[in-house]
């Protein structure tokens, strides 16, 4: 739960843009932004493609897709169809490190509700919608925005469950429309077909941020920071072991060290760029890489959400690395067949090799289950999950070594790597000494239990994930030894609210009392 | 067809709960079922079960509206004179069924809080109430044909004979194990991997001190943060100029102080040392940040020889404290080692001349903020 944005720091480095003003007002209303920015201009659809070609702005979401493209090919549809089109905002940050949209949406909402509306009149929109997780300050405080605009109407908050894959596109839409939050099971293109069917313009908080930016600055100004290939500023949020955990503005360009010195950060073993679809960057590297996305692909990373995680020196990588596979591997949607089954067999090798149980065999599964499930699902999540363990496997070689010849590297696990799994969920335990390994259970919940040498389970250290909950009642319910448990934390608040609500139809929210003007 | 009922449940029932002991006891073993069959054996335990007590309830019923029985004489037994002493059995029998599946659905909440031998003892009375219900079913109905007869007899007594051998015979879960599962996840050991191992182990084997140094683990990790060179996957020893893939002598283990750590064999290639990347990264003040850093930039002018012994120009890496080497035969990953490192020294954690990059850093609560922040705190 530190997904909380106001508890990280601000850093701006060089002049502020998306940032601007933020130095002396926790949050622009209205009147603040109209100070610090001024009106935004009326753009056509020409006009505003032109602009965006000529900077090359690129969505901030992690994929780096084309603004342009994406606003011609939405275009495109919406004339074929003769349809209107909808403007969808993704503030639903499932990456347990990244704040950097939470922040924009709390603390300078008029520039994303600004940059939505410029593409929601060039694209002749029929609505807004924002697309945040459930709870989130967030959406009262771009719903406040848009009251303070005057545009109530026209905006749509929805809140999504606080879970990973929740910021996959499909996912949304399929939210915004009212089904299970969930990626659809083939690749539609929500430029085609998204919100109702209609064409929807999907992208990025930060990417909306950014547009309104540029509609702001014009593009030769905008042109004035950050590299030359590309220009302006991004968002980064810096967690991991940096003393001085924030989110930063800085413009393209600045090495990746820098950034980590301003917040205080030990990079030890490397740092994890890209958040967790992401790649690692080793130390040599990580210190001059320049923050951009050409930088760090020439790095041997990826910029991605903008997420920096350095690791530091204190606690043990492979260890991490075990605990963000599980967490990724229970956060899979249970859709896809290689994804349900094969992240959990990565996490538990992974984890077999981070506690010297799994030695050279548990390196070789890794590898091969890595490899295995890329590209094997709906959405990128078994890919990303690849990426992040190959990646770990090829810049942790010390530490492996150290695990597989002597069982451990001698640090412990600090957790530095956030890992976030929402409401509190229940988990499977075992009674040691009841337990006969009769082997009932790694049966019927392989996903999270695996039988041991000798017979008994080796249990993957994640909570149940909601699709398999009936299954690991189920072998609660037939352990012969009545070993086995399933726990409901006690502090288990049914005030957050589950897949079930969202599947009941849309949220919508109202404006907190006092708060309409 | 209440007639049909009157006749037949009480025969069904006894029918589906002898299957359902004997399902239940078959579920219990290990030595001819495999975790999956007794899966099964559960399921249909539990199915038979509820057969069972559906059609016991509706032989009660029936018995009551012909007018044979009384309401209390379902519940309590031995109560009308009239009535003989083996229907008092077959309500003592009922009485326990219903007790028994009764742990059999509160099954879970035995796992969760009471003892595993009270719901042992509980549901084994299953082998009590069972008996006592065939025998009413045998002596107090209709006559029954002497098949029928023989064939209680002998599922009673194989019954018997289970329970003895179930008593007797236990099967290891490391028997059960070495049947039932492959070994670690399915996956055969990579033979290259193996072989690699084993000439690794052998030669860590030869040098009293060889292996798990990491260099940076003994100094504080100063080098990786400034820069010096830590080629990944490279042998920290003074190799040749560009001596990459070199068949590393034994000696290579045993080098005392290397900056770069020691390299891990990839197991696919056993032990070719892979190159290490064309140059690292010496950092370049950053003073201008809207100048265009090249990508490759940093890596273009460095010095193709001598890798391990590069330190970057301008002297920091000077702060790198000795290099403690530790005595002969004790293995260097010792948890002492890291746990130096969990407070480095202040100034030495980052590279200080980074700093010159103009930032600055907005504290959360202005003090001239506007609004209160807890007003948006997640709630």
């Amino acid at each position: 739960m530190m997904k909380t944005p106001l508890a990280a720091e601000l850093v701006q480095i060089g002049a502020p843009r998306l940032t601007a003003g933020l130095d002396n007002k926790f949050r622009l209303d209205l009147a603040d932004h109209l100070a610090v920015h001024g009106p935004f201009p009326r753009l056509t659809l020409n006009q505003l493609i032109r602009m965006v070609e000529k900077v090359d702005l690129r969505g901030r979401g992690g994929a780096g897709f084309a603004v342009g493209r994406k606003l011609k090919s939405v275009a495109e549809s919406a004339n074929t169809d003769q349809s209107r089109t909808v403007v969808l905002v993704n503030a639903a940050e499932g990456e347990p490190a990244s704040a950097k949209d939470t922040m924009l949406l709390i603390r300078a909402p008029h520039l994303v509700l600004g940059g939505a509306v410029l593409a929601g009149r060039a694209l002749r929109s029929r609505e807004i919608v924002v697309g945040v997780t459930s709870g989130s300050p967030a959406a009262r405080s771009i719903l406040a925005a848009a009251a303070e605009a005057g545009m109530k109407r026209q905006l749509r908050v929805v809140e999504v469950p606080e879970r990973y894959i929740s910021g996959e596109g499909g996912a949304l839409v399929n939210a915004v429309n009212g089904k299970q939050p969930l990626p659809p099971g083939r690749k539609t293109w929500a430029s085609n077909s998204g919100v109702d069917g209609l064409p929807t313009f999907l992208s990025n908080a930060e990417t909306f941020a950014q547009l309104a930016m540029l509609a702001l600055l014009g593009p030769d100004e905008f042109r004035s920071a950050g590299t030359k290939d590309e220009p302006g500023t991004v968002l980064l949020t810096v967690a991991g072991s940096a003393r001085k955990p924030a989110v930063v503005e800085t413009p393209t360009g600045v090495p990746l060290g820098a950034i980590l010195d301003i917040c205080e950060a030990t990079i030890g073993d490397g740092v994890l760029m890209g958040g967790y679809h992401g790649m690692w960057l080793p130390p040599a590297s990580a210190v001059s890489a320049p923050v951009s996305r050409n930088g760090m692909v020439a790095a041997g990373a990826m910029l991605g959400a903008g997420v920096v995680a350095p690791l530091g020196e204190v606690t043990c990588p492979l260890g991490e690395v075990a605990r963000v596979a599980s967490y990724l591997a229970s956060e899979s949607a249970g859709q896809c067949g290689p994804c349900k089954l094969g992240l959990p067999g990565i996490a538990r090798a992974l984890k077999a090799l981070a506690d010297g149980s799994g030695g050279m065999d548990a390196l070789e599964t890794v590898r091969r289950s890595a490899a295995a499930v890329s590209g094997r699902g709906a959405c990128g999540h078994p890919d990303g999950t690849s990426r992040f363990v190959l990646s770990a496997l090829s810049v942790f070689t010390d530490d492996i070594a150290a695990h597989v010849f002597h069982s451990s590297c001698g640090r412990p696990v600090a957790g530095v790597l956030p890992v976030d799994t929402g409401p509190e969920r229940p988990r499977l335990e075992v009674d040691w000494t009841r337990c006969k390994g009769h082997g009932l259970c790694a049966q019927l919940v392989p996903e999270l239990i695996h039988p041991d040498r000798n017979g008994y389970p080796v249990f993957l250290d994640t909570p149940v994930p909601f699709w398999l909950e009936r299954e690991a009642l189920q072998a609660v319910e037939m352990c012969p030894a009545l070993a086995l448990r399933l726990t409901r934390p006690a502090s288990a608040s049914p005030a957050k609210p589950t897949m079930a609500s969202v599947r009941s139809g849309r949220i919508m929210l109202e404006l907190p009392a006092g708060t309409e003007r | 067809m209440q007639r049909f009922l009157t006749l037949y449940s009480g025969v069904f029932a006894l029918v589906a709960l002898t299957a359902a002991v004997a399902a239940g006891l078959a579920a219990t073993d290990r030595v001819i079922m495999s975790p999956a069959s007794r899966i099964v054996a559960q399921a249909v335990h539990r199915a038979l079960a509820f057969v069972a007590v559906a059609f016991l309830a509706t032989h009660i019923l029936m018995e009551i509206m012909v007018g044979k029985s009384r309401l209390i004489d379902s519940v309590v037994p031995f109560l009308s004179s009239g009535h003989t002493f083996y229907i008092g059995l077959g309500t003592i029998a009922s009485d326990l069924i219903v007790l028994i599946v009764a742990t059999g659905i509160a099954r879970r909440r035995f796992a969760e809080r009471a003892s595993p031998a009270a719901w042992r003892a509980l549901h084994g009375i299953a082998y009590l109430a069972w008996p006592l219900s065939i025998v009413h079913g045998l002596v107090a109905g209709r006559q029954p044909s002497p098949y029928v007869n023989w064939s209680y007899g002998t599922c009673m007594i194989a019954v018997g004979i289970a329970l003895v051998v179930r008593s007797v015979a236990t099967v290891r879960p490391r028997q059960a194990a070495a049947r039932a599962w492959p070994d670690y996840d399915g996956s055969e050991l990579h033979a290259a991997a193996r072989a690699a191992a084993q000439v690794f182990l052998e030669r860590s084997q030869q040098s009293p001190r060889s292996v798990g140094v990491r260099a940076d683990s003994l100094g504080v990790g100063a080098d990786s943060q400034t820069g010096a060179p830590t080629p990944p996957g490279g042998f920290a020893v003074p190799t040749p100029p560009g001596g990459v893939a070199v068949p590393t002598p034994p000696g290579a283990f045993v080098s005392p102080a290397p900056p770069g750590g020691f390299a891990v064999p990839t197991p696919a290639a056993g032990f070719a040392v892979s190159t290490p990347p064309g140059g690292f990264a010496v950092p370049t003040p950053a003073g201008g940040f809207a100048s265009p850093a090249p990508p490759r930039g940093f890596a273009d002018h460095t010095p193709p020889e001598g890798f391990a012994a590069q330190t970057p120009a301008d002297g920091f890496a000077a702060h790198a404290p000795p290099v403690e080497v530790p005595p002969a035969g004790v293995r260097a990953h010792a948890p002492a080692q890291w746990a130096r490192n969990q407070t480095p020294a202040e100034g030495t954690a980052v590279p200080r001349h980074l700093a010159s990059v103009p930032y600055q850093v907005q504290s959360l609560n202005p003090a001239h903020a506007d609004e209160d922040p807890a007003r948006w705190a997640a709630e």
